[in-house]
């Protein structure tokens, strides 16, 4: 019995073997496997996009370090910013709110352009071209006469005669009978 | 001469030393590094065959075993630099060989071609690769043979895989677990396992006493 399991393991063995045998074309293989290989790339190729990134980000940060601030900014319009430019100018906030401490962030905030250019102008603004109105100071009376003026006419209504009513309001007439 | 004295025990058959640090395997890892083809091709040569028979135990079919081994020879050359210990290289490769031979055995053809009958090829007869040693094909019967081939492909593939990769004698077991992901004592216990169903499979097809 033993003799019969050990060539059945013999045999299991030898069939298994064999199902993982190769023929002996290693050399070819070896070959086609050299021709199909690709250029192999650089060691540190993969932090191309690290670099890339980085230095965007740091360009970045330089060119918004660096901006100009003495242009004006776009974003909020004069208009919009005039509502608040006195109250953030003059607004104190231990008059509105006593007892309240101001903080020392609270500051008054400049406005981001000229409200109202004082100087000439230089250039041609379409808007602000037109020509200056003296101020009338006084209102003169004496050049004024009362007979420019007609007095209005009375306001007579006409009289209104009422001829016959009805018995009811709303009911129909009677026919005659 | 008796069939056991052709054929080796596969438990026996597992390589049991430590795969020695060949300094000639770290040169040539550090020529292909920089890009040295015929370095690379010297490199895996010598494993070659082992890989192509970790790939067979894989997909079982040579056609697919050759494909799965350039495909992981491509992405070995591709991840060379991944490589921290030089000399392990062996191991390193064949677990990338493993690898590639799963996926392709996984792969949406590997699928439709188990529902295809025309091109199973768990019902095809095993193609034995033809060698000089014939006598022990003459003491082995046709139908023990076929049984055997039945039984071995009908095993559950985490019985199966380890079972083939120690059949092949090119490993240790450390490195079957490293290939299959499951530790040495469980590889150990698979491959006993599928031994013991496939003996038990062939005494119930009446295989007890081959002749």
């Amino acid at each position: 019995m033993n003799r019969d399991v050990d060539r059945l393991d013999a045999a299991i063995d030898h069939v298994a073997k064999r199902l993982v045998a190769v023929p002996g074309r290693e050399a070819d293989l070896t070959q086609q496997i050299i021709r199909a290989l690709p250029d192999r790339s650089s060691r540190h190729r993969w932090l191309i996009p690290q670099f890339v990134a980085l230095g965007t980000i740091l360009a970045a940060v330089v060119l918004w370090t660096t901006r100009d601030r003495s242009m004006p900014a776009t974003a909020m319009s004069s208009s919009a910013f005039m509502p608040m430019a006195p109250f953030a100018t003059t607004a104190n906030p231990q008059l509105l709110w006593p007892g309240t401490q101001p903080s020392e962030r609270l500051e008054p905030l400049d406005p981001l352009e000229p409200l109202e250019r004082t100087d000439g102008l230089t250039s041609v603004d379409f808007d602000r071209a037109l020509t200056p109105i003296t101020p009338m100071n006084a209102l003169s009376l004496s050049e004024l006469s009362l007979i420019a003026i007609a007095p209005p006419a009375s306001i007579e209504p006409a009289a209104i005669e009422i001829t016959e009513m009805p018995a009811m309001a709303g009911a129909p007439p009677r026919p005659e009978e | 001469m008796s069939l056991a004295e052709l054929t080796l025990p596969i438990l026996s058959a597992v390589v049991a030393d430590e795969p020695s640090r060949d300094p000639e395997v770290v040169r040539l890892v550090s020529l292909a590094r920089t890009g040295d083809r015929a370095a690379f091709g010297q490199l895996i040569e010598g494993h070659l065959a082992a890989a192509r028979r970790v790939a067979l135990a894989a997909v079982g079919q040579q056609s697919d075993a050759d494909e799965a081994v350039q495909e992981a020879s491509v992405a070995a050359w591709k991840r060379l630099e991944a490589l921290n210990d030089p000399a392990a290289f062996r191991g390193w490769f064949l677990r990338i060989v493993w690898r590639k031979a799963i996926d392709r055995r996984r792969s949406l053809r590997s699928w439709l071609q188990r529902f295809t009958p025309s091109t199973t090829g768990d019902q095809e007869p095993i193609e034995f690769v033809s060698t000089n040693a014939a006598p022990d094909q003459v003491l082995l019967s046709h139908e023990l043979q076929g049984a055997i081939v039945q039984v071995v492909r009908s095993l559950p593939r985490k019985l199966r895989d380890p079972f083939l990769l120690a059949a092949s004698g090119d490993h240790r077991y450390e490195e079957i677990a490293a290939m299959v992901g499951a530790p040495v004592g469980t590889v150990k216990w698979r491959v006993a396992e599928a031994r013991r169903i496939i003996r038990l499979k062939l005494e119930h097809l009446g295989f007890g006493d081959p002749r």
